[in-house]
């Protein structure tokens, strides 16, 4: 407690000396002239360049490094991981995969408000595409590698809602699963007698009876099978490291402007709506990078109080979550996680925060927000320049200004993405 | 760690392009540093000179107990950890074994720091180590430290752009 009243007694004082920032102005001039010509140069200064540049896709590598899985990469993990996400047989119905709601036609979303699996949830399902460059996972960031992601679901009620030993025991009676993974994670004598020992419903998170049996087994074997669980999740990780982005019109616009040539890949439109991006709309302030995310978590007021203020409720716990970076299972060495060691933990500065979402492809997205709650990107960029108040959300926009006809240069831009 | 910010006048930030080109200069992607190892064309290695510079700002504490000088070994950028010092000294003397806590935010945006740093001992004496200090977004950035050694309690704040 003393501690707190230190620090609140230092924001106090940080506050009182602040300078108040001045205005800033809007320039209306920053909207290209549609008379203007495409030559890339003639458009933008080198500063704007060289930001620009900075946003291609082209800066991405092939998979992004996750020590925290060593198997990222591994052929075999990714056919196994293949064969899991697509397999319908890994739910309590037999008829959830992953893709059920990460589907391949949808740029691996569902187009659905919130997600459907055995039953409705709540939150909107984010695109796979470029999975495996992100940090944080699930709209609220709770888990902090892809692997550890796609566990989640398995046992989700809502979603497939299989035990853990019982999704274990499916999987080791196929015997092309038992091959992979076995090629994968290695041979380990008198496994299948084990597993078919364990109970058939046995989890940490299923119902009071899956508890039960869980608790009853001895921690070896539950250290054990959840070595085999967070392997599945591994080469689910395998496989969703494949699912990349493709170059957009707006990556090909940036290798004529690398190159100095004038581009045709960008309309008028779109260029004024990308001059509003990096400069009065903001919205370069979050979204930078080549995935056009900081990978951090904002509140822009779309939290709802007594239902879903996104990462607030989770911040104590995560720190202990069995299959974190920092856990055993997880490869990576304890230097590796500095994003979960430094994570802030307070869930009143975090209150209604959710990840800043990736905004490459987000045409083939919709609908958008955590909670789906926009159909289209018309209605996202209208939420950004009529935001709820500050005072009842606290979120962190800043006040953006913008016309009709430059919402649609910004809509038409994003759609290059 | 909360950063508490009113918002009495209504501010909007200040986003230059400098600014973001700063930001994306970060290590948040590999990738985007091996393409930059691979084909710098002068004008990055123009900014890659501006945002490696190595950056420190000095100031006294409110009250005058100890005077503070926080270095960090690029100037402060979006996107990842940055790897930065506090040296503390009162008077002519280095502070050691000072208890410091460190706070910071985004008032245009009324959010503190996105993760929750930590300040450790050095091998030199008075200078502390801040590990986990990240910035999420251009702008205006203040940084505090709380300092308390020698019996004696005192706060700072830098002031910065990103």
């Amino acid at each position: 407690m003393h501690a707190q009243g230190k620090h609140k007694k230092l924001a106090a004082s940080i506050v009182a000396v602040l300078v108040t920032c001045s205005l800033a102005s809007c320039d209306n001039s920053d909207v290209v002239n549609s008379n203007e010509s495409k030559a890339t140069e003639s458009i933008w200064s080198p500063s704007e360049k060289q930001l620009l540049l900075s946003l291609s896709i082209r800066l991405l590598p092939e998979v992004a490094d996750d020590l925290s899985n060593r198997y990222q990469t591994n052929p075999d993990a990714v056919a196994l991981g293949s064969k899991i996400f697509f397999d319908a047989r890994l739910s309590d119905s037999g008829t959830i995969a992953c893709s059920v709601c990460h589907q391949p036609n949808r740029a691996f979303s569902d187009g659905l408000r919130v997600a459907s699996g055995l039953e409705k949830g709540t939150r909107n399902t984010p695109s796979l595409l470029g999975v495996s460059h992100q940090k944080w996972f699930f709209w609220d960031g709770r888990k902090d590698s892809v692997w550890a992601q796609a566990l989640e679901p398995f046992e989700n009620k809502t979603e497939h809602n299989l035990s853990r030993t019982r999704l274990i025991k499916i999987i080791f009676a196929d015997p092309q699963y038992r091959a992979l993974y076995q090629s994968v994670f290695g041979k380990s004598s008198g496994l299948q007698e084990k597993i078919s020992k364990w109970p058939a419903n046995a989890s940490p998170n299923g119902n009071l009876a899956a508890l039960k049996a869980w608790k009853a087994l001895p921690q070896a074997t539950r250290k054990h099978i959840n070595l085999i669980f967070s392997n599945i999740g591994k080469a689910i990780a395998a496989y969703e490291a494949t699912l990349k982005f493709k170059v957009s019109k707006f990556d090909r616009y940036l290798d004529d402007l690398k190159a100095n040539k004038a581009s045709e890949h960008l309309t008028v439109s779109e260029i004024s709506g990308l001059k509003l991006f990096i400069g009065k709309a903001s919205c370069s302030s979050c979204h930078f990078s080549p995935l056009l995310s900081s990978q951090l978590f904002q509140n822009i007021g779309t939290g709802i109080r007594g239902k879903d203020m996104g990462r607030s409720r989770l911040a104590e716990t995560q720190a202990w979550d069995i299959f974190n970076c920092r856990g055993v299972f997880s490869d990576a060495p304890e230097t590796y996680c500095k994003d979960l060691t430094f994570m802030s933990k307070d869930r009143h500065a975090l209150s209604g925060s959710f990840k800043v979402p990736v905004l490459r492809n987000i045409s083939n997205t919709s609908p958008y927000m955590h909670d789906g709650r926009f159909k289209n990107l018309g209605q996202v960029v209208d939420f950004y320049v009529n935001p709820p108040s500050k005072r009842r959300s606290g979120n962190h926009l800043p006040e953006i200004n913008l016309d009709k006809k430059e919402q649609q240069h910004l809509v038409d831009f994003l759609k290059t993405l | 760690m909360r950063l508490k910010i009113s918002f009495a006048p209504k501010v909007l930030s200040i986003i230059t392009a400098t600014q973001l080109l700063l930001a994306c200069e970060s290590d948040l992607f590999s990738g985007h540093k091996h393409s930059k190892e691979d084909s710098e064309t002068p004008l990055d290695e123009a900014v890659s000179k501006k945002t490696n510079k190595p950056w420190e700002v000095s100031q006294l504490t409110k009250t005058k107990v100890f005077s503070v000088k926080l270095s960090c070994v690029k100037h402060p950028y979006v996107g990842d950890f940055q790897a930065c010092r506090l040296l503390v000294k009162q008077g002519e003397q280095h502070v050691s074994e000072a208890a410091i806590s460190i706070d910071g935010g985004m008032k245009a945006h009324g959010h503190g720091l996105p993760t929750s740093p930590k300040l450790s001992g050095t091998d030199i004496v008075g200078q502390y180590k801040i590990q986990g200090l990240k910035f999420s977004m251009p702008g205006e950035w203040i940084l505090g430290f709380r300092i308390s050694a020698n019996q004696l309690t005192d706060q700072v704040i830098f002031k910065f752009s990103i």
